[in-house]
């Protein structure tokens, strides 16, 4: 009933205003059973981790590194030094522990031992004939705590998983280490018995070296890569020569050259068009022009010339004469006799004879006069067809260049379109011309270092020798076991508080004056602390009437 | 007048005794509460039974009494569970529940607390559940009125004012209202409905006691 009717107030003042230092120092203190209980949990299921990791046993071994010629020269090889990591005292000790430290060195070892042997559960009873009867039963234990979180490996030990994971296990349990100021690489093996930890720390070593000697024998590499240029140039070659026959049938060499001077072309051949069409029309409104300045001034010396005769009296009684003359002549063959006749014709031709020659004087005179009179006129005349005669010659040369531009227009154009249909072969032909080209320098400049390597011979390699072969363990190196116990340890302290938190979180009560005045929102005026003497007092006890 | 009592300090008066140095603060406070006219009027509620008002309402008056040196009267208004006589050492009747059905008059229910001059008490009298209403009516305002004016300082011992209604009645006639918490059972939810009353009550809130405090560790 009463929960019910607060609800509101719960929510209220409810969680959210909660202090910190209540949460976390309060708490920590108030659940400090918790958290001993969760931290004990932890520790024990530490111990029980630690239990369950084998025993290690650490084979040791150190590798002399000796940097060849050709990386004592090469920048690149001298990284150690450059990048001020003075922890690699000699040019290529970083790239050489970058080439010991591959996954294949380890696949091979599996694969050389056996990944059902690599993987196999360890025994933590193979020493026990030496061992006390409590290390003994100890050692039982632990086997089977190690057999429960290591069950052994169980699959096709010729499978390629089997001998990843086997590599991995090894490589996971080899320590590779440039020893700080020296040429030399300190290896650690850990293994789970004495004798397994040196047999394969022994080959571990000889597989770097191995690996050290297959890397930079380059006599191999030099002869392949040889071929590998040889190869690439021939291609290159191939590449060209198929391009050379192409360009012979379409013609186009430098595909974009031509075709920017095309376009250049057909550019210039529009602008020579223009300019001819503007020039064929300017003298096409010339003509046009000259042509209605001539009708006006036409002189018709043969109407002028009637016109002065019929102004001269003489030319027409003579003119009138002549007709006469004619009229008779045609009369004549009907009058007289015979001989009369051709008397009176002959008489009458004469005179025709005469007045026709008078008039052409006269006529010749008329039109010396009107020629006179015209003189001006014509001048003007014929200038003006001199000069529409030149436009007309000028037309006609514009005409022949306008067709001539434009026959070299349309070559032009035919040009570019055959340039278009060909220029994606070519663009084909160049992507793999310098594809090729790049491919096949590169492997002459590889092959030509790799050459210069050879030309040194054994001066030129890095050496890695075996310093000081594997140790046979004493007593067992690790694990570590101190480390599942804290990590525990530390665990189960996170989850106690973790529990305080909530517990917190989860309190309803009003525990601390930080509560009530973030809970509450009342200013605390005075904390009374408990009191044993006041704790035995009861109102009961009071005598009430 | 007030009557004398001439008992014996009892050991429950020398528990609040052992009390009134840790609870030095809140009497601090308490001095610097301006009261109406020539007294100052406190409240003293919780929010549930148990939280120890009586006792805190007792070493407040004590420690005013006798660090101001100035007339205390701590009134007990819990009728149903009268506990003030037994810790201040008076005699339990006739007190308030005698004086509001006329039985008994303020000077015959008032008494000197001993060993401290300045001190009175008005306990509870004879022990009865209250009645609804019986603070709200004239006679019962005109009896607190003449009850408020008994001292310099005069402390209300109320019952928990989530529980008990008439305590509502007794805020407009007080300066100030103290809550009193019991730590670790006192919820924070009847804290909050009892501070809601208080404010909706018209009562001024001057703060909160947290009696009983039990600290985590050495924080």
């Amino acid at each position: 009933m009463i929960r019910d009717e607060f609800d509101d107030v719960e929510e209220e003042g409810g969680g959210p205003n909660i202090d910190p230092k209540v949460l976390l120092l309060y708490g920590a203190w108030r659940s400090k059973v918790w958290i001993a209980c969760t931290a004990t949990v932890g520790a024990l299921l530490g111990l029980a981790a630690g239990a369950s990791m084998p025993n290690v046993y650490t084979s040791n071994a150190r590798l002399d590194y000796r940097p060849g010629k050709a990386e004592s020269i090469n920048a690149a090889a001298a990284a150690g030094i450059e990048s001020g990591d003075l922890r690699h005292s000699l040019p290529g000790m970083v790239n050489e522990e970058l080439i010991l430290d591959d996954i294949r060195v380890f696949e091979k070892i599996a694969r050389d031992i056996g990944p059902d042997k690599v993987l196999a559960t360890p025994d933590p009873t193979q020493y026990d004939d030496e061992a006390g009867v409590l290390s003994s039963m100890w050692h039982r234990c632990q086997k089977v705590m190690i057999e429960l979180v290591q069950p052994g490996f169980d699959g096709d030990p010729t499978s390629e998983r089997a001998v990843r994971s086997a590599a991995l296990s090894l490589k996971s349990r080899t320590k590779l280490e440039a020893v700080r100021g020296a040429s030399i690489f300190k290896v650690a093996y850990d293994g789970f018995s004495k004798q397994e930890a040196h047999d394969t720390a022994n080959k571990i070593i000889e597989a770097y070296v191995t690996r050290h000697k297959e890397h930079y024998s380059v006599v191999d590499a030099y002869t392949a890569n040889t071929e590998r240029t040889q190869l690439a140039r021939e291609k290159y070659n191939l590449i060209n020569e198929e391009f050379r026959s192409h360009t012979g049938l379409c013609g186009f060499v430098d595909i974009q050259a031509q075709k920017e001077a095309t376009i250049e072309k057909i550019s210039l051949y529009e602008t020579e068009l223009t300019r001819f069409r503007g020039e064929q029309k300017s003298w096409a409104a010339k003509i046009k022009k000259t042509s209605l300045q001539l009708e006006t001034i036409d002189p018709y010396v043969d109407e002028v010339k009637p016109a002065v005769m019929e102004q001269n009296p003489r030319y027409t009684s003579m003119y009138e004469e002549l007709l006469e003359l004619e009229r008779q002549l045609t009369l004549a063959s009907n009058q007289g006799s015979m001989a009369q006749q051709r008397e009176k014709k002959r008489t009458l031709e004469r005179q025709i004879e005469n007045v026709q020659r008078n008039l052409d004087d006269l006529d010749e005179t008329i039109e010396a006069e009107a020629a006179q009179i015209l003189k001006k006129p014509n001048e003007l005349y014929y200038s003006t067809i001199a000069r529409i005669d030149e436009g007309e010659a000028e037309m006609a040369g514009i005409s022949a260049s306008i067709a001539q531009t434009e026959e070299a227009l349309r070559a032009a154009q035919e040009e570019l379109s055959q340039i278009g249909i060909c220029e994606d072969s070519h663009t084909g032909f160049d992507t793999e011309i310098t594809t090729a080209k790049k491919e096949w320098e590169e492997l002459r400049a590889v092959t030509q270092e790799q050459s210069r390597m050879v030309d040194l011979g054994d001066e030129g390699l890095a050496n890695l020798s075996i310093l000081s072969p594997p140790t046979l363990p004493i007593g067992k190196g690790g694990p570590a076991r101190i480390k599942p116990l804290a990590a525990g340890i530390g665990a189960g302290i996170f989850l106690g508080l973790l529990l305080a938190v909530l517990r917190q979180l989860m309190d309803k009560n009003v525990r601390y004056p930080e509560t009530v005045e973030k809970s509450i929102g009342v200013r605390v005026l005075g904390v009374v602390p408990e009191a044993s003497s006041l704790r035995r007092i009861r109102p009961g006890h009071v005598n009430v009437a | 007048m007030s009557q004398d009592f001439a008992g014996a300090i009892s050991p429950l008066q020398q528990a609040i005794e052992a009390v009134q140095p840790l609870a030095e603060e809140l009497w601090a406070s308490l001095a610097g509460v301006k009261g109406r006219g020539s007294s100052t009027r406190i409240l003293f509620t919780s929010a549930e039974s148990g939280a120890g008002t009586s006792v805190i309402t007792a070493a407040c008056g004590m420690g005013l009494a006798r660090n101001l040196r100035q007339e205390v009267t701590v009134v007990e208004a819990h009728l149903a569970r009268p506990a003030l006589a037994t810790y201040l050492g008076l005699p339990g009747v006739p007190g308030l529940s005698d004086m509001l059905v006329g039985r008994a008059q303020l000077e015959e229910s008032r008494y000197q607390v001993p060993g401290c001059p300045s001190l009175f008490g008005l306990p509870a009298g004879s022990a009865r559940p209250a009645v609804a209403g019986e603070f709200a009516d004239d006679r019962a305002a005109e009896l607190f009125e003449a009850v408020g004016n008994t001292g310099r300082y005069v402390l209300f011992d109320a019952p928990p004012i989530v529980d008990h209604p008439e305590v509502l009645s007794l805020l407009p006639l007080v300066d100030a209202v103290i809550l009193v918490l019991r730590a670790r059972a006192s919820t924070k939810a009847h804290a909050n409905k009892a501070v809601k009353l208080i404010e909706e009550g018209g009562g001024s809130l001057m703060g909160s006691v947290l009696n009983r405090f039990k600290p985590d560790g050495p924080f």
